[in-house]
Order: structure tokens, then sequence, then C-alpha cells
């Protein structure tokens, strides 16, 4: 045993040299639409990239070939008590069956307790079971678990990044600040698809009872009144969907299906400032087609 | 005794408004003895109830709660300036009747820390890191961190941060600090290593957090508010 771990140190010990690689690359998920439907058939050529408004050359534009890990951040508060746990619990074992073999999976759900249910896994009984032993109990820590969420990646390197986050409501718990998890968003390339069954309201209801107060910089505001899902989701050229209880399944699995369809665009930034933030802009050349993808990244 | 009790008026007022109205929203202390969840506390027709069931049916007792008041719930209307000082006038009063109420004293330090007095709030929180509460001592590391997070003191907050973990192993508010920092400062290997670990322990267990029943304040320990009063009426 004692040589299988200096083994597997001496691996691990390896492995940034070739971290570093994947690091100073940078990868963009991209979702193309025409009419609401992905659109395939892309190659490089038909894609032009600003980096801080820079024409960069795209090195790479991969599309279902790379497989995913899909983190199901699941709100488990006891408002999703009942029937309304029951549809989420199969949505989330429809996703689960909608990855392909080499996709893989990790559950976590969140009230005020942040559990990990499932480790990173292909699709079966494992999973199936973790998503089955969520109890509904306790108020909502958003902010943590979304910050958690975009903390926690697939330690298999090469894989995408796909968070799909369920939640019926606003925070009412979280130690963290709002800002804390939006700043992440600009340090990982993971891709945040929110479900909601609750519309976000115009007039939010930020009661400072359920904040801490923290705020990461003096000027910032002690209750954040940007619309949290929605911008989280924008950030990483994800998106956000309204739906009820019974619409969770078909919801979770158009996620999967639409993430699959997206594109890979990797490129090494050239002609940019390596530190500080880059605004990234895809765009299609001599075609009509919509194209989502993260807003920046910072270094 | 009533005579005492309306002889010292003003006090009892404070200090019964203090007693009541977290039993009022919270019921009993819901950290009392939460270290350990397969523990029973009570038995309701000859059912055991353990303390993580206890603890479940009271966090949705307490949301309940919060989403039938609204904006009528104590600590929203706290938000608002006049109430604010009137809880941090409650607060420094409950610390001069009694000032080994370090709870208290985390609570008013919030305070002055979202009114902006900075080194007021951190006199307070320094003080109560000293605590025997380990509850308490944990929060004022976290809130003493926070602050100097916010003012760019990252070493500070770091050392805060670890030193509230080191205090509270399974306190799932340090880890979450801790890895946000972590990350803020570039090391994103070393703050996803802490999320880890943190998912890693809940996955066997739930784990506890001090910040959870933050709000139920000083009534978390009525038995010393009940002494406090009698002390005070017999004087």
């Amino acid at each position: 045993v004692k040589i299988a771990i200096v083994s597997l140190l001496a691996l691990a010990a390896l492995a940034p040299q070739t971290f570093k690689a994947d690091v100073d690359a940078v990868r963009v998920d991209v979702l193309v639409t025409d009419r609401n439907r992905p659109m395939a058939g892309l190659s490089r050529d038909d894609f032009e990239l600003r980096d801080n408004g820079v024409p960069q050359r795209i090195d790479s534009v991969s599309f279902e070939e790379v497989p995913f890990s899909m983190l199901l951040a699941l709100d488990t508060s006891s408002s999703v008590r009942g029937p309304a746990l029951q549809d989420l619990k199969q949505a989330a074992k429809v996703a689960a069956a909608a990855m392909r073999t080499t996709d893989r999976a990790a559950v976590m759900t969140f009230s005020d307790i942040l559990r990990s249910r499932a480790a990173w896994t292909p699709n079966g009984p494992s999973l199936s079971e973790a998503i089955d032993a969520a109890e509904a109990a306790g108020p909502t820590a958003l902010f943590d678990a979304a910050f958690a969420a975009l903390s926690t990646r697939d330690p298999q390197p090469g894989r995408r990044g796909l968070i799909l986050l369920f939640t019926d409501g606003d925070d009412t718990a979280s130690w963290l600040p709002a800002r804390t998890a939006l700043d992440k968003t600009s340090r990982t390339d993971a891709v945040v698809y929110v479900v909601t069954t609750v519309l976000p309201s115009t007039t939010p209801d930020r009661h400072l009872y359920y904040r801490s107060g923290l705020r990461l910089t003096p000027d910032a505001l002690v209750v954040d009144r940007a619309s949290f899902l929605r911008e989280i989701a924008e950030r990483t050229g994800g998106d956000m969907l309204v739906t009820d209880s019974k619409g969770l399944p078909a919801t979770f699995e158009r996620i999967v299906g639409e993430f699959r369809r997206r594109y890979l665009v990797s490129y090494m930034p050239s002609g940019v400032a390596p530190g500080g933030w880059h605004d990234i802009e895809v765009a299609l050349k001599k075609r009509k087609g919509h194209v989502t993808a993260r807003r920046g990244y910072q270094r | 005794m009533f005579d005492l009790l309306h002889k010292h008026k003003t006090v009892a007022q404070v200090i019964l408004a203090l007693i009541t109205l977290p039993f009022a929203f919270f019921g009993v202390d819901f950290y009392f003895n939460r270290g350990d969840s397969a523990q029973s506390v009570a038995t309701v027709d000859g059912k055991k109830i353990s303390q993580a069931e206890f603890d479940d049916v009271l966090r949705e007792q307490q949301q309940r709660m919060r989403q039938a008041l609204g904006g009528g719930f104590v600590g929203d209307r706290a938000f608002q300036h006049d109430e604010f000082a009137a809880a941090a006038r409650d607060f420094s009063d409950a610390l001069t009747v009694d000032p080994t109420l370090l709870d208290a004293a985390v609570h008013l330090g919030r305070i002055r820390m979202l009114e902006g007095q900075d080194p007021e709030a951190r006199r307070l929180f320094e003080r109560a890191t000293s605590a025997p509460s380990r509850s308490t001592a944990y929060l004022a590391r976290l809130f003493l961190g926070a602050l100097d997070e916010r003012d760019a003191k990252w070493d500070e907050a770091e050392r805060r941060y670890r030193d509230a973990a080191s205090l509270l192993p399974a306190g799932q508010s340090a880890a979450l600090s801790l890895a946000a920092l972590l990350d803020r400062r570039g090391l994103a290997q070393e703050s996803t290593a802490t999320i880890s670990d943190m998912l890693d322990r809940t996955a066997l267990r739930p784990l506890a957090d001090p910040w959870w029943g933050y709000f139920n304040g000083l009534g978390r320990d009525p038995d010393v508010l009940l002494r406090v009063l009698r002390t005070e009426v017999s004087r």
C-alpha cells in the first residue's frame, strides 16, 4: 500500500507541468443557435474571437467530442419538500441518463448545509442512489452553494464543465456575499445553467436578515440588488430557465442535450496583457446565428 | 418581585425582550448540544427524536416564520436605521448588565461593522474572541477576518479564517471564507481543495456551523439571561 501511495504522490508531483499548458490555453464553451435550436456543422473558419478586442487565432474547435462533467447542485431546502422533491429527483436522474458513457456527474445538495451526495462518476446505480438519498429541510444558502459549485471540478483533466444549478427561491442563509460567487465565474470555464421554479422578482426582497453583511471591498453594497441567478448564468455563457416542478425532468434533459451541442473553442491569447480581466467576444463569420459564450476571464 | 420589576422597569423590559423575542421566533436553542446528531434529545409518543431530526424541524419552522412574517421580522426591521439603532442599544445594554455576554458583543460588533464604525466593531469582535463559547469565538474570528479581507489585509484575514477553522474544524463558514480568500489570491488549487475537503466531510456527517444559529442571538442561553434578570431585579 505504501508503494502505491508513494507512486501516486510521485505521479501527482508530475501533474503541474501538464496543468500549466492547460491553464495557458483559453477554452470557451460556445453555443450557436438558429431559431432557438443548436446549430451543428461549424468549423474553426466559421468563428472569429477577440480577446480584449484583439483578434485571436483559434487553435481548435470541437463539437460533441470532448466528454463533460456535470455537477448537479440541487436546492433541497424545506420549500422543496413533498412532490417537488420527487420531481427534482426524477429530473436529476433524467439528466444523468442523458449523459454518454464517457461523461461523468457529481451531486451536491444544499439547504443551509452544503452536502456532497455523489463524487464524480459515470451514470449508474450509485448516482441514482445518491439522488434518492436527498432530503429537503432548512433554509437556502444559495450564494454559498453557487461558490462551492463553481469551485468544484472533476479532477480528470480536459473535460468540459457543466453546472446544473437548481433552486426554488432566494438566498436565506449564506455566509458569503453574492459577489463571491459572481467573482468566481471569471475564474472558471464551467458553464452554469440555472433552473428555477420561481420567477426572479423585479424588486428583489433582499433583507439584511438573510445576509451576513460581509463586503469584499469597502465600496461594495451590503445588499446587492443584481439578479443573481441570471447574472451567474450569463457570465458563464449559460442560461436561466424557469419552469414548474413538473417541467423539471424535461428541462434538465434539454440542458444536457444543449450542452453537448456546444462548441469548445480553444486559443492561446496573443497580443494582450497576460494578467487582469479579459473580455471575450465570439462571433460567426459570414453566417447567421446567435452566439452565447462566457463574457471573459480573469488571470 | 413585582415591585422590583416595576422599579427596574427599563432593564427588565430590555432583558425580557432579549429573552422572549428569540423564543418567539426560534423556540429553544438549536445549537445546544448540537454536536452529536445521532443522540436523542427528546421522546415523543415513545419515539426517540434525534438531534438531527430536531434540527431539521426547527430549521424548517424558522424558515416558515421568516417567510410568513416577511418585512415584519425583527431582523428585517433592524435593517432600518431606527430599529438598527434600537437593536444596538439593546445589545449594548445587555453587555452593560453582564459584560460576560460576549454573544451580544458579536451582534453589536456586526451592527457597528454595518454602520461603518470599524474600530468599535473590531474592539467588540476582539473581545469576543476570548469567549468561552467556541461558537461565539468562532464567529468573532470570522467577522474579524471579513473586515481584514475587505480592507485587503489578506494575510491577516487568512490567519483569522484558519484560526476559526481550527477552533471548529467542522465549521462550514470558515471553510467557505478561506476558500474564497484563497481563490481571490490566485491560489485556485488550494481553494478547490478546501471546498473539496469540506464537501467530503459533509458527505459523511453534516457539519454544524454557528452561523446557522446566529439570529438566535442571546436566546441561545436563556438560563444565563434569566439569572441576569434575577440578579438585576433583586438589587
